[in-house]
C-alpha cells in the first residue's frame, strides 16, 4: 500500500512480514521496557490525541492506520500476530489447518460473543466477506480476496447468491475457505482488519452508514460514546473471550491534529502515547526533535523500521527523464545522507526498491550497474553525455500535507540544481496530488510505498508492471523483460527460484533508474513511563488491549 | 417599514443566490475527481465512471448547478467523502462550539477595545493615548496564530491556568477568545476613539458642558451614547464575521469547531464539506445582517424609509 | 488639513517670532508634533522597503542555499552563532538572509494584493456611487456576496485550488478583498456627488469620465491612501495566516509567513525560527498601521485639534 496513495489518511498499516529482519532497535527498546514492567495493573483510563477523526470504524471500509487504531480494538479477526513478532497465531480461530494442496483452509472458532450477546459463528466471517465484495459498500479490499477465494468473482458480479468457497461446517463452529490457487500470503490477508467477525443479524438490521459509526464487534473494547469528529470513548468489554485482557477500563480518543498541542499534552502528562494515534510516522515530525532531545522523554521512545520505501519517482515516458541516461545521471546527484539528516535521522539510507525489513527480495549486494553512490561530478558528466550539457528544467510534485516530503523536495531541488537541472516544486494537498499522480504525467514526484503483503510482488508487481500504469505505476515504466519476470513469479510457489526472479526484476528496474529510493522510514513512538507493556508489532498498530497504566 | 423589510429580504435572496453560485464555481475548480476520491485508489476505472454517472458528474455544468441548488433548497448540503456523514449533520455537530468561541472572541474584543477607545479619546494627543494606541496596534499587527500559540504555551502550559487546547466548557474558550481580543481590539478602540472625538466637538456636548454637567456625566451620558452608534453597527457585523473567522484559532488550539473541520476538509479535498461550510457561513452572515438591519429599523426612530 | 503658516516678512521681527531654521519645515514640524506616530510608522515602513529592495546586497548568503554544515548531526537547526547570526532553519539555510529576502516577498504580497483590491474596489465604488440606480444595486449586491463569505476560508479554498505561489496568493487576497474598499469609496462618492460644483458640472453637460477623473477621484484619494496603507499591513498578516494553514507562499521561497509557520512548529527548541521573522513582521505591519491611522487623522476634515 502506498503511503501517500491510500492515505486519506496517513500511512496505512503494513499487512505482514515473514522473517524477523525488522528493526533491532524496536525489539531492544521493547524488551528493555518489558523487563521493568512490574505486575499488571487493572483499571484506569488512557487519553490519546487522535490525528483526525476515525475515517471508518466499519472493518469493510477501514484502510488507513487511524481507522485500524480503532477497528483492531473493536473487532477480532480469524488470526493475528503474536506479540512483536511476525508469527501468525489464532485470534477468533482456536486452531486451523491447511490442506496439502494449499487450497483449503479450515478454522475452528472460539466460543466468543458480540457485545450484544450474539454468538460468533462461521457466518460472522462469511457475512463480512460478502460485504467486502458487494460493490455498494465501496470496500477497498475486494482485490485481496477476489478472485482468490473460489466463487468470489461470481458473487461480486451478482451471478451467485453466495460465495461457494466459503462453507460453514460443524453447526457454524468451523469455517472452511477454498482458494482458486495456493497462496503463500493468505493468512496475512486474514490478519488484516477487514477480515473481522461481524454480527450478521446486526448487519442486516442496520444500514451501512450506521454501522460505520455504531460498530458491533467482539473486541476487547466497546465504543460507548462518541462526538463525531471530536471524541470517542472506548470502554472495556468485560466479556472479552481472551481471559485477562484488556487491562484498561477506558480509552478516550480526542481529535487533535495540532502538533504543538499534541506535544504539550504529552509533556503535561495528560496523554499516554504519541504513536499510531498520530499517524504513520508515529511522533509528528514537528514534535520529533523536542522529544528526542528531551532528557526526560528520549529514553521512552520506541522505534520500528517500516516495510516501506521513500522515493523520488522519475517518469519514464514524458519529459527529459524519459531518457534512461538522464535518469541514471540524476541517481548520482542525490545526497542521501543529507536527506536523512533532514528527516532528523528518522530513516535509514535506501539503495533499492525492496526495503531490508521485507523478508525476501532485499539484495545485500546490488550489481554495479544497478547501484549508485552520491557523485555530482559523475552526474554532471553523465548528463552531458545524455545530451544535456546545460541541464534542463522540470517539475517535482509533492503532497504538502506531509511537511517532510516538502522538505525533501527542496533538498532534491538543490541537489539537482548542482548538476544544472532546475527543479520547480509543485505542491498540492493530497487529493489533487493523487489525482494528478495517477495520470502518469508528473515528470518527477516525491512518494512512499508501504507494503500490503510481506511479499516482493507488492512492491515490484504493483509499482513496475506495465499493466499497472499509470495509476499505480505512475512512472509509466514499461519493460517486457520485467513484465515477464513479474508475471511468471506471481504464479510460482514460494521457493528461492521465485525470489530470484524478483531480484532479477529489481536489478533491471534499478539499472533503468526508475526510482531514486532514498530512505526506509522508521516509525517512532513516545510512551509515558507510566504506560506499561507497550510494544510495536511491525504489522499492527498500538497494542492498546495489552497496555496497563500505573500510578503517576 | 414593510416595504423596507421586503426590499431587504429580496436583496438578501439575491445575495444568497450569488453565494450558491460562487460556492459551486469554487468546487468545480478543484482539480480532483470526486468519484475517485470516494472510491479510493484501488477502484477500477469502470467503477469510477459508474459513480461519476450516479453522482451526475457527467452532466452539463448548468444542470449540475441546478441539481446542486435544488439540493440546497431541500436542506441537503451533500455528503462528506472523508467523514462519511451528511454535511448538515456535521455542521450541526460543530455549530455550538464555534458559536461559543465566536461569542467569547467578540466579548474579549469589546472588553479590551472599548476601554482603550474611551481612554485614548479622552487623553487624545497625550502620552497615554500614544502608549495605548501603540499597544492596541501591536495587537492587530500580530498574526492571531502567533498570539494564540504564545498564550497556549505560556499561560496554559507553563502557567497551568487553562487546558492546553481542546474542546470542552468555558475553560477551553478563554485563551482562544483572548487571542482574538488582543488581535482585534484595536478595530474597536480606533473606531470608538474617532467617533468620540467627533462627538465631543459637537454642539450638544458643549451645551451640556456649559450647563455645568460633570465631566463624567458628559462623557458617559451624553458623548458615549452617541459615539457608540458606529461601534454597535460594527459590532453587529463583526460577530457574524467572527463566526466564520475563528478558523485559524480553532486550528491552533485544536478546538473542534466548524473552522477546524473546514480546514481539515480543504486538506483532504473533501469538496462537499468545504462547499457546505463555506455556504453555511455565508448564509449565516447574510441572515444575521438581515435580522440586525430589520431590528435597527424597528428600534431606531431616526432611520426612515 | 493643517494650516500653512503665513510667510513672515524678513527683518526685525523675524528673530522674535519665527526662528529662521524652523520656518522652512514648519508645516512638517507641526504635523510631527501633532502626529508623531505617523513619522514613527513612516520610518518603519521605509526601513522595510530598504530591506526588501536591497536584500540582495545586504544578505550574507543565498537565502535558499541549504548549508551542509547548517544542521547539527541530529538534523536540528543551529542556534544563532557568529557564522549564521540569526541561526539556521530546519533545512540548514541562513535565517538572516531569509528574513531579508522574506521582506521582499511579504511586501510584494502586501502591496500587490492591496493594489488589486483597491483598483477593483475603487472602480466599483465610484461607478456604484456615481451612477446609482440599477448599477449601484447590482454592484452592492455583489459586494454583499463577497462580504458574506468567511474571508480566510474563502482565500484558503481559492489558493488551494489555484496552487501555491506568490502570485496566486496575492491574486486570491486581492480578488476577494475588494468589497470593503468598494463600500467606503461608494459612500465617499455619494457625499461628494452632492457638492455644488459637481452638480454644476453635471448640469453643464460635462462628460462623466471627466467629472470622475477631474473632480471625484482626487477627492477620494485621501481615504483610498489610508485604506491602501492599512490593507498592505493586513495582507502581510494574511499571507502569514495562509502559510500557517499550510497554503501560503510555496517553498523554497522565503516569506515571513512561511518562516513563522515553520518556526511555530519548533519554537520550543528553536525559538529563533519563530521570533526573528515574527519581530520583522510585527514591526512592519505596525509601521503600516501607525502610518495608516495617522494619515486617516490627518485627512479627516472634521478633526480639529
Amino acid at each position: 500500500m502506498n503511503r501517500t496513495k491510500t492515505k486519506l489518511l496517513a500511512l496505512t498499516a503494513s499487512a505482514t512480514m515473514l522473517a524477523t529482519t525488522f528493526s533491532a532497535i524496536g525489539v531492544q527498546a521493547a524488551t528493555q521496557h518489558r523487563s521493568s514492567q512490574g505486575a499488571p495493573v487493572y483499571g484506569g483510563t488512557l487519553s490519546l490525541d487522535l490525528s483526525g477523526a476515525f475515517p471508518h470504524l466499519d472493518p469493510v471500509r477501514a484502510y488507513d492506520t487511524t481507522s485500524y487504531e480503532g477497528v483492531l480494538q473493536l473487532y477480532d479477526q480469524l488470526v493475528t500476530y503474536k506479540g512483536n513478532t511476525n508469527n501468525i497465531i489464532g485470534d477468533l480461530a482456536s486452531s486451523y489447518s491447511i490442506s496439502k494442496n494449499g487450497k483449503v483452509y479450515t478454522f475452528h472458532l472460539h466460543n466468543a460473543k458480540f457485545w450484544n450477546g450474539d454468538k460468533v459463528t462461521a457466518n460472522s466471517f462469511i457475512t463480512e466477506f460478502e460485504r467486502v465484495l458487494v460493490s455498494s459498500n465501496q470496500s477497498p479490499f475486494g482485490a485481496f480476496i477476489n478472485p482468490l477465494i473460489v466463487g468470489s468473482a461470481a458473487f461480486a458480479s451478482g451471478h451467485a447468491k453466495t460465495i461457494s468457497g466459503l462453507q460453514s461446517l460443524n453447526g457454524g463452529k468451523t469455517l472452511q475457505i477454498t482458494l482458486q490457487t495456493p497462496s503463500p500470503t493468505f493468512l496475512y490477508i486474514l490478519a488484516m482488519p477487514f477480515a473481522s467477525a461481524v454480527d450478521p443479524s446486526y448487519v442486516k438490521a442496520h444500514p451501512e452508514a450506521y454501522i460505520d459509526y455504531h460498530p458491533m464487534g467482539t473486541g476487547p473494547f466497546e465504543l460507548t460514546s462518541y462526538k463525531p469528529g471530536e471524541q470517542w470513548i472506548f470502554t472495556k468489554n468485560p466479556h472479552y473471550f481472551v481471559k485477562g485482557i484488556p487491562y484498561l477500563n477506558k480509552i478516550i480518543f480526542t481529535n487533535n491534529n495540532s502538533p504543538q498541542a499534541v506535544l504539550l499534552h504529552f509533556e503535561q502528562g495528560s496523554t499516554g502515547l504519541i504513536a499510531w494515534n498520530q499517524g504513520g510516522n508515529g511522533i509528528p515530525s514537528q514534535d520529533y526533535l523536542p522529544l528526542t532531545t528531551s532528557p526526560q522523554y528520549s529514553k521512552d521512545l520506541f522505534r520500528q523500521v517500516l516495510v516501506a520505501t521513500n522515493y523520488i519517482g522519475l517518469n519514464t515516458k514524458y519529459g527529459p527523464t524519459a531518457k534512461v541516461a538522464v535518469r541514471r545521471a540524476l541517481e548520482y546527484a542525490v545526497n542521501k545522507n543529507q536527506l536523512l539528516r533532514i528527516l532528523d535521522g528518522r530513516a535509514i539510507a535506501a539503495n533499492q526498491v525492496i526495503p531490508p525489513s521485507m523478508p525476501s527480495g532485499y539484495e545485500t549486494k546490488l550489481p554495479a550497474d544497478a547501484s549508485y553512490n552520491y557523485n555530482p561530478t559523475l552526474a554532471k558528466a553523465l548528463l552531458k553525455k545524455a545530451g544535456y550539457p546545460h541541464g534542463f528544467t522540470t517539475t517535482i510534485y509533492t503532497d504538502n500535507s506531509n511537511p517532510d516530503d516538502v522538505r525533501i523536495a527542496q533538498a532534491v531541488q538543490q541537489d539537482f540544481g548542482a548538476i544544472g537541472v532546475t527543479l520547480k516544486i509543485n505542491q498540492a494537498s493530497w487529493g489533487p496530488f493523487l489525482t494528478n499522480n495517477e495520470t502518469g504525467k508528473q515528470p518527477t514526484f516525491v512518494l512512499a510505498w508501504l507494503e500490503d503483503y510481506p511479499d516482493p510482488s507488492d512492491f515490484l508487481n504493483t509499482l513496475f508492471n506495465s499493466n499497472q500504469a499509470p495509476v499505480n505505476n505512475s512512472t509509466n515504466f514499461n519493460n517486457p523483460v520485467v513484465d515477464k519476470l513479474l508475471n511468471q513469479a506471481a504464479n510460482m510457489p514460494n521457493t528461492p527460484a521465485r525470489f530470484a526472479k524478483y531480484k532479477q526484476a529489481q536489478n533491471i528496474i534499478m539499472k533503468n533508474a526508475v526510482w531514486i529510493p532514498y530512505a526506509y522510514p522508521v516509525f517512532t513512538a513516545a510512551v509515558q513511563p507510566w504506560v506499561k507493556n507497550y510494544y510495536l508489532n511491525p504489522n499492527l498498530v498500538d497494542p492498546l488491549q495489552y497496555i496497563w497504566v500505573t500510578k503517576h | 417599514m414593510l416595504t423596507y423589510i421586503i426590499k431587504r429580504v429580496g436583496g438578501s435572496l439575491i445575495v444568497l443566490f450569488g453565494i450558491s453560485l460562487i460556492t459551486f464555481g469554487l468546487a468545480y475548480m478543484v482539480p480532483s475527481d470526486p468519484a475517485r476520491a470516494i472510491l479510493g485508489v484501488k477502484a477500477s476505472v469502470q467503477a469510477v465512471d459508474a459513480l461519476r454517472q450516479q453522482l451526475g458528474l457527467d452532466q452539463p455544468l448548468i444542470i449540475q448547478y441546478f441539481h446542486y441548488l435544488g439540493n440546497i433548497l431541500q436542506g441537503n448540503l451533500g455528503h462528506s467523502y472523508i467523514l462519511d456523514l451528511p454535511v448538515t449533520v456535521l455542521i450541526g455537530q460543530r455549530l455550538g462550539a464555534t458559536a461559543q468561541l465566536a461569542l467569547a472572541a467578540w466579548l474579549f474584543e469589546l472588553a479590551i477595545g472599548i476601554p482603550i477607545g474611551i481612554i485614548t479619546a479622552l487623553k487624545s494627543g497625550k502620552i497615554t493615548d500614544h502608549i495605548l494606541s501603540i499597544l492596541a496596534l501591536i495587537g492587530i499587527s500580530l498574526p492571531v496564530f502567533f498570539v494564540g500559540l504564545e498564550l497556549m504555551y505560556w499561560v496554559a502550559f507553563k502557567g497551568g491556568l487553562f487546558p492546553v487546547g481542546g474542546t470542552g466548557g468555558i475553560a477551553y474558550i478563554i485563551l482562544p477568545g483572548l487571542a482574538y481580543g488582543i488581535t482585534g481590539a484595536a478595530y474597536y478602540s480606533r473606531l470608538l476613539k474617532s467617533s468620540m472625538l467627533d462627538v465631543m466637538h459637537q454642539d450638544f456636548i458643549r451645551t451640556a458642558r456649559a450647563k455645568g454637567a460633570s465631566p463624567t456625566r458628559v462623557i458617559f451620558h451624553h458623548a458615549m451614547r452617541n459615539a457608540m452608534i458606529p461601534v454597535v453597527t460594527y459590532a453587529a457585523t463583526d460577530i457574524a464575521a467572527l463566526f466564520g473567522g475563528v478558523v485559524v484559532i480553532e486550528q491552533v488550539f485544536g478546538y473542534a469547531g466548524l473552522g477546524q473541520m473546514a480546514v481539515q476538509a480543504i486538506g483532504n479535498t473533501d469538496v462537499p464539506l468545504i462547499m457546505g461550510t463555506v455556504l453555511f457561513a455565508g448564509v449565516f452572515v447574510v441572515l444575521f445582517n438581515l435580522v440586525v438591519d430589520v431590528l435597527y429599523g424597528l428600534i431606531d426612530p431616526r432611520i426612515t424609509y | 488639513m493643517s494650516q500653512i503658516l503665513p510667510k513672515t516678512p524678513q527683518g526685525l521681527t523675524q528673530k522674535l517670532a519665527y526662528p529662521a531654521p524652523q520656518r522652512v519645515d514648519a508645516k512638517w514640524l507641526r504635523l510631527l508634533k501633532a502626529y508623531p506616530l505617523v513619522f514613527v510608522g513612516g520610518i518603519m515602513v521605509l526601513i522595510l522597503m530598504i530591506a526588501a529592495i536591497f536584500a540582495g546586497q545586504i544578505a550574507p548568503y543565498n537565502p535558499n542555499y541549504q548549508f551542509p554544515n547548517g544542521l547539527a548531526m541530529t538534523g536540528a537547526p543551529l542556534a544563532p552563532n557568529h557564522h549564521f547570526i540569526m541561526g539556521t532553519d530546519d533545512l540548514g539555510r541562513d535565517v538572516f538572509s531569509r528574513v531579508l529576502f522574506g521582506a521582499r516577498v511579504s511586501l510584494e504580497v502586501g502591496v500587490f494584493s492591496s493594489i488589486i483590491s483597491l483598483v477593483i474596489g475603487t472602480s466599483l465604488g465610484i461607478i456604484s456611487g456615481y451612477f446609482g440606480h440599477i448599477v449601484d444595486s447590482i454592484i452592492m449586491r455583489v459586494t454583499d456576496v463577497m462580504l458574506a463569505f468567511p474571508f480566510i476560508l474563502f482565500v484558503v479554498a481559492l489558493v488551494s485550488v489555484l496552487g501555491q505561489s506568490v502570485t496566486n496568493v496575492f491574486i486570491a487576497i486581492g480578488v476577494l478583498g475588494w468589497a470593503v474598499t468598494a463600500r467606503v469609496v461608494r459612500s465617499q462618492v455619494l457625499a461628494i456627488k452632492e457638492f455644488e460644483y459637481i452638480q454644476a458640472a453635471r448640469a453643464l453637460g460635462t462628460a462623466n469620465w471627466r467629472i470622475l477623473f477631474r473632480n471625484i477621484l482626487p477627492n477620494i484619494m485621501g481615504p483610498v491612501i489610508v485604506l491602501m496603507t492599512l490593507a498592505i499591513g493586513n495582507n502581510m498578516l494574511l499571507e502569514s495566516t495562509l502559510s500557517f494553514l499550510g497554503i501560503g507562499v510555496a517553498p523554497p521561497q522565503a516569506s515571513w509567513g512561511n518562516m513563522l509557520a515553520e518556526g511555530q512548529q519548533v519554537f520550543q527548541y528553536a525559538p529563533w525560527l519563530l521570533y526573528y521573522p515574527g519581530l520583522a513582521l510585527l514591526l512592519s505591519v505596525l509601521g503600516f498601521n501607525l502610518l495608516g491611522d495617522g494619515l486617516r487623522e490627518i485627512f479627516n476634515p472634521r478633526r480639529v485639534r
